[in-house]
C-alpha cells in the first residue's frame, strides 16, 4: 500500500483517523498508530511486521545498555545495534546486492523476492540506529518505556521519504499531545497538497524527462527540458510525500521536522544539497564531521556526502554526484563560502546555480557516455532536431509545468508569500484567500481520485 | 477613705458614662471589672490612696490632679439604682387563618365597535409652476490667486500609529477566530467530499465474485487475503464512463489536448515510494518502455481488387532497441521519423476480394 493509493486515501486513513480521535489520551492513540502501522506494513505482503516488532524490541534494549555506566557495555550495545541495523538495511533495502552475481552473490539465500521486502527499510532501520547513537553519545535520555519506543519505530508517517525523526524530537509529543480540528485541518490540507506534488506534478515532470532525455534522438531542446523534467520528477514527488507525511503526523497530533527545505542561494552549495533531505544530512553531519581542524573537516564531509550517496542508491552515479557535493561543501567550509561572501551576490548566485546544476544531474544518467552526449546537446552539438513529440508532451502538460516551475523557485514562493500576508491584512482579504485555497485543496483532491482510478484501469 | 474612693470612683464612673451612654445602667462594679481593675471588695483593701487613685487614672484616664479636681466638686450624684427588667419572652404570634382569596374575573363593558372615520381633506390648490424669475447675477470678480499653502505631512503622528497592547491582542483575537472560522469550512468541504468518494467507491461497486479468498488466518498471515481485497476494490470501482470523461476535461485544464479526435490511454508506471528502494526509478533508463495502444478510423484506401473500403486498423506501439528507419506512412503520407517503434498490424481484406487472408505488416510509425 502507498500513500497515492484509492484505497489508503479513502478506506485506510480516514477509518485510522476516526478511531484514533474516539479517545483524547496519547496512550490510546499510540496503540492505534502501532496497530495501523502494522497492518500498513503487512498489507499485501507476509506477516514479516514480526521482524519490525523484534528489531524495536532490540533497539529498546540496546538503548537502556548504551545508557549505562559501565563503559563496555555502553559500547557494546552501541556496536551491536549498528550492525542489526545495518544488517536490516542491507538485507531489505539493498536486497539486490544479493543476487547471483552481484557483491553478495554467494550469500544468494538472503535474495527475496520483491514482496518479501517491507516498505521503508531505510529509514526504520536508521531510526533506531540514530535513537541508539543519540543515547551512547548523550544527546538524549533512553526511553524505559518499550511502549513508546515501538510507536517511534513503528510510525508509518515516516516511512517513504522521512523525514528521520530523533527520538528526542517526539519523546514529549509521544507522552502527551493533543488533537484539535485545527490540527486535523491542516493536516488534511497539507495531505491532500502532497497527493497533488506526488501524484499529479511528479508525473507530468516525468513525462517530460522520459521524452526529452530519450537518447535514440536527443535534441538540444529535449537536453535542456529533459534535465527539468528530470529535477522537477524527483523534487516534486519528494515534496509531496514529505508533505504527506507531515500531514498524517499532524492528524495524528505530531509535528514533524520539515525534511526538504525550500531551495535558497544563500547558503551556496551546502544550502542546495543539504536541503534536499535535511534531516538525513544533519544525522550523517553529527555523528561523522570532525570541527577539530580544517584538513579533518574536509575529509568527515566528504564521508558523509559519500555515506548520503550510499543510503540513497549503492549506484557509481549517486556517489559520484554525492563525492561532487562533498568536495564542494567541503570547500565552502574551508575557505569558498568566505570568498564568496565578499564578492557581490550575482558571483555567488551564478556559482551555486551551475555546480548544483551540474552535480544533480549526475543523479540521472547511468554510464558516461550518456553524461557526455547529454552535455554535448545542451550546447547544440547533436544530430537530431524532431522536437514534436517533445513539444506535445509541453503542450499537453504546460498549465501543471508552469505550476511546478512557479512553485519550486524561491523568487515566486516569496512573491507569493509576500501577496498573502498583504490580503491577510483585513479580514475580508484573508476569507478570501482562504475560500480560494479550499477550493483549490478540493480541486487538486478531485484530479488525484480522478488520475489514480484511470491508472488503475 | 471609703468614703473618698466610692466618690472618686463615683466620678470615674460618671466620666465613663458620660463617653459611653449605653453602659448608664451598668453598676459601678461591672464596669470597673471590666475595665479590667480590680474589683469592688479588693478596692476596699487597698491601703495607700494613692494606690487608688493610680487605678482610678487608669479607669478614667484621669491623671490624680483630675481626681483631686473632682473631689472639690460639691455636688454628688447619686447613682440610679435600676430594678432589673423582667426577660422579654418572645411569643410566637397565633394568625388567624385568612379566608382564601378569590380571584374575580372582572367583567368589561362592551366597547362600542370603532368606526374608522375618513378623513376629509380639503381640496389642494393645484399646483402652480412658477417660472423663477432670472435673476441677472452680479459681475464676479476674479479672486485673487490663493496663496500656495504649506504642505500636509500626510505620514500618521507616531502616537496615532503606534497600536496599544489591547488593541494587538483584540486584532490576534479578531483574527484567530476569523481563522477558526474559515479552518471549519476547510475541514467540512475536504472531510465531505473524502467520506462521500470512499463510499461511493464502496457502495456503488461492480462486485465481481471472480477467484474469491476466504478469509483465514493462513491467507492473512500470508498477504493473500489484503492482496485480494485491494484487487477487489481497484476492479470494481464504479463509474468508470464518469471518470474518462472526468479525465478528458482535466487534461484540458493541465494543457493542450487532443483527446476529442484521438481516444488513447497511456499506462504509466504507478508512483513509488521516492526512498532508498525505489530512488533509482527516478533516474533515466537507457531504453524507456512505454507501450501505447492507438485506435483510429482510417481514411479509405484501396485493397488489391480495387474495391474501397475502410480498414479499421488496430496497432500496438511499443519500443524495441531497433534503430529508426525513414520511409513513407502508407496511410498518412507524413515522413516517418521513429526512435524506436515497431509496429505489428494485422490487415483483413474486405470480402469479396480474391485474397481473404490476413497480412501481417510491419511497419514503423511515429
Amino acid at each position: 500500500m502507498l500513500f497515492t493509493d484509492l484505497i489508503f486515501v479513502f478506506a485506510f486513513l480516514p477509518i485510522v483517523t476516526v478511531i484514533s480521535l474516539f479517545d483524547r489520551s496519547a496512550e490510546y492513540k499510540n496503540l492505534v498508530l502501532i496497530l495501523a502501522s502494522a497492518v500498513f506494513f503487512s498489507w499485501g505482503r507476509p506477516a514479516l511486521i514480526l521482524l519490525l516488532f523484534s528489531t524495536a524490541f532490540a533497539d529498546y534494549l540496546f538503548g537502556l545498555g548504551a545508557a549505562s555506566e559501565n563503559k563496555p557495555l555502553r559500547i557494546i550495545s552501541t556496536a551491536a545495534d549498528l550492525l542489526m541495523n545495518l544488517a536490516v538495511f542491507v538485507v531489505f533495502s539493498r536486497n539486490w546486492l544479493f543476487d547471483k552475481g552481484n557483491i553478495f552473490g554467494k550469500l544468494e539465500f538472503l535474495s527475496f523476492s520483491e514482496k518479501l521486502i517491507p516498505i521503508g527499510v531505510g529509514f526504520y532501520a536508521f531510526r533506531g540506529m540514530s535513537y541508539v547513537l543519540d543515547v551512547f553519545r548523550k544527546r538524549s535520555k533512553p526511553e524505559k518505556n518499550p511502549f513508546c519506543i515501538l510507536t517511534y519505530m513503528m510510525d508509518f508517517h515516516l516511512m517513504f521519504a522521512g523525514p528521520l525523526v530523533r527520538y528526542d524530537e517526539m519523546r514529549d509529543q509521544l507522552r502527551t499531545r493533543r488533537v484539535d480540528w485545527s490540527d486535523i485541518n491542516d493536516g488534511i490540507s497539507r495531505f491532500v497538497l502532497g497527493l497533488g506534488k506526488a501524484a499529479l506534478l511528479a508525473p507530468a515532470f516525468s513525462r517530460l524527462a522520459s521524452v526529452g532525455m530519450n537518447f535514440k534522438d536527443l535534441t538540444a531542446a529535449g537536453a535542456w527540458l529533459g534535465i527539468v523534467g528530470c529535477f522537477g520528477s524527483l523534487w516534486w514527488a519528494f515534496a509531496g510525500y514529505n508533505d504527506m507525511a507531515l500531514g498524517l503526523g499532524l492528524m495524528n497530533g505530531f509535528t514533524y521536522p520539515e525534511n526538504l527545505l525550500p531551495l535558497r542561494l544563500k547558503g551556496y552549495v551546502k544550502g542546495i544539497a543539504t536541503g534536499f533531505n535535511s534531516t538525513l544530512c544533519r544525522f550523517f553531519s553529527q555523528n561523522t564531521v570532525s570541527q577539530k581542524n580544517k584538513p579533518l573537516n574536509f575529509l568527515t564531509v566528504l564521508l558523509s556526502s559519500l555515506l548520503v550517496g550510499l543510503w540513497y542508491v549503492s549506484e557509481l552515479n549517486f556517489l559520484a554526484a554525492a563525492a561532487f557535493f562533498g568536495v564542494f561543501i567541503g570547500l565552502e567550509n574551508l575557505f569558498l563560502k568566505k570568498f564568496f561572501d565578499n564578492k557581490p551576490p550575482l558571483m555567488g548566485n551564478i556559482y551555486t546555480i551551475l555546480l548544483s546544476f551540474a552535480g544533480a544531474s549526475l543523479l540521472f544518467f547511468n554510464s558516461f557516455e550518456r553524461f557526455k552526449q547529454w552535455l554535448l546537446a545542451l550546447v547544440g552539438k547533436t544530430s537530431f532536431s524532431d522536437n514534436s513529440a517533445l513539444f506535445g508532451v509541453v503542450r499537453e502538460n504546460w498549465v501543471l509545468l508552469a505550476i511546478g516551475f512557479v512553485g519550486a523557485l524561491p523568487l515566486f514562493t516569496d512573491l507569493f508569500g509576500r501577496l498573502g500576508k498583504k490580503l491577510s491584512s483585513s479580514g475580508a482579504g484573508y476569507a478570501s484567500l482562504r475560500l480560494v485555497k479550499t477550493a483549490a485543496t478540493a480541486l487538486i483532491l478531485c484530479c488525484y481520485t480522478v488520475s489514480a482510478y484511470q491508472l488503475l484501469k | 477613705m471609703n468614703d473618698d474612693l466610692n466618690f472618686k470612683l463615683s466620678a470615674a464612673s460618671r466620666k465613663d458614662r458620660s463617653e459611653n451612654p449605653d453602659r448608664q445602667e451598668e453598676s459601678l462594679d461591672l464596669v470597673m471589672s471590666e475595665k479590667g481593675l480590680v474589683s469592688a471588695e479588693s478596692q476596699r483593701r487597698l491601703s495607700s490612696e494613692k494606690e487608688i487613685d493610680d487605678i482610678i487614672g487608669q479607669f478614667s484616664g484621669m491623671t490624680t490632679q483630675d481626681l483631686t479636681e473632682a473631689e472639690e466638686t460639691p455636688e454628688v450624684e447619686e447613682i440610679p439604682v435600676y430594678e432589673e427588667l423582667p426577660q422579654e419572652v418572645e411569643e410566637t404570634p397565633v394568625y388567624e387563618e385568612l379566608p382564601p382569596v378569590v380571584e374575580e374575573t372582572p367583567v368589561y363593558e362592551e366597547l362600542p365597535p370603532e368606526v374608522e372615520e375618513i378623513p376629509v381633506y380639503e381640496e389642494l390648490p393645484p399646483d402652480v409652476e412658477e417660472t423663477p424669475e432670472q435673476v441677472e447675477l452680479p459681475e464676479v470678480e476674479e479672486l485673487p490667486e490663493a496663496e500656495e499653502l504649506p504642505e500636509i505631512d500626510e505620514t500618521p503622528a507616531e502616537d496615532s500609529a503606534q497600536e496599544t497592547p489591547s488593541d494587538k491582542m483584540l486584532d490576534s483575537l479578531a483574527f484567530d477566530s476569523l481563522k477558526g472560522k474559515y479552518d471549519f469550512i476547510n475541514l467540512s468541504i475536504l472531510t465531505v467530499l473524502v467520506v462521500f468518494i470512499g463510499l461511493t467507491f464502496v457502495f456503488m461497486k461492480q462486485t465481481r465474485d471472480e477467484n474469491k479468498t476466504k478469509f483465514s488466518i493462513k491467507t492473512l498471515s500470508s498477504g493473500e487475503y489484503s492482496s485480494y481485497i485491494t484487487e477487489q476494490y481497484n476492479s470494481d470501482l464504479p463509474m468508470e464512463k464518469l471518470m474518462t470523461q472526468a479525465e478528458v476535461v482535466i487534461k484540458h485544464l493541465f494543457g493542450a489536448s487532443d483527446l476529442e479526435f484521438v481516444d488513447y490511454s497511456t499506462k504509466e508506471p504507478p508512483d513509488g515510494p521516492v526512498d532508498d528502494d525505489t530512488a533509482d526509478d527516478m533516474a533515466i533508463a537507457d531504453d524507456p518502455v512505454s507501450s501505447e495502444t492507438v485506435t483510429t478510423t482510417l481514411p479509405e484506401t484501396t485493397t488489391s481488387s480495387g474495391t474501397t473500403g475502410k480498414i479499421p486498423q488496430s496497432f500496438d506501439v511499443s519500443k524495441a532497441d531497433d534503430p529508426a528507419e525513414s520511409g513513407d506512412n502508407v496511410f498518412t503520407g507524413r515522413p516517418i521519423k521513429t526512435t524506436t517503434s515497431r509496429v505489428t498490424t494485422t490487415l483483413e481484406l474486405p470480402k469479396g476480394t480474391e485474397d481473404t487472408t490476413t497480412k501481417e505488416v510491419i511497419f514503423d510509425y511515429p
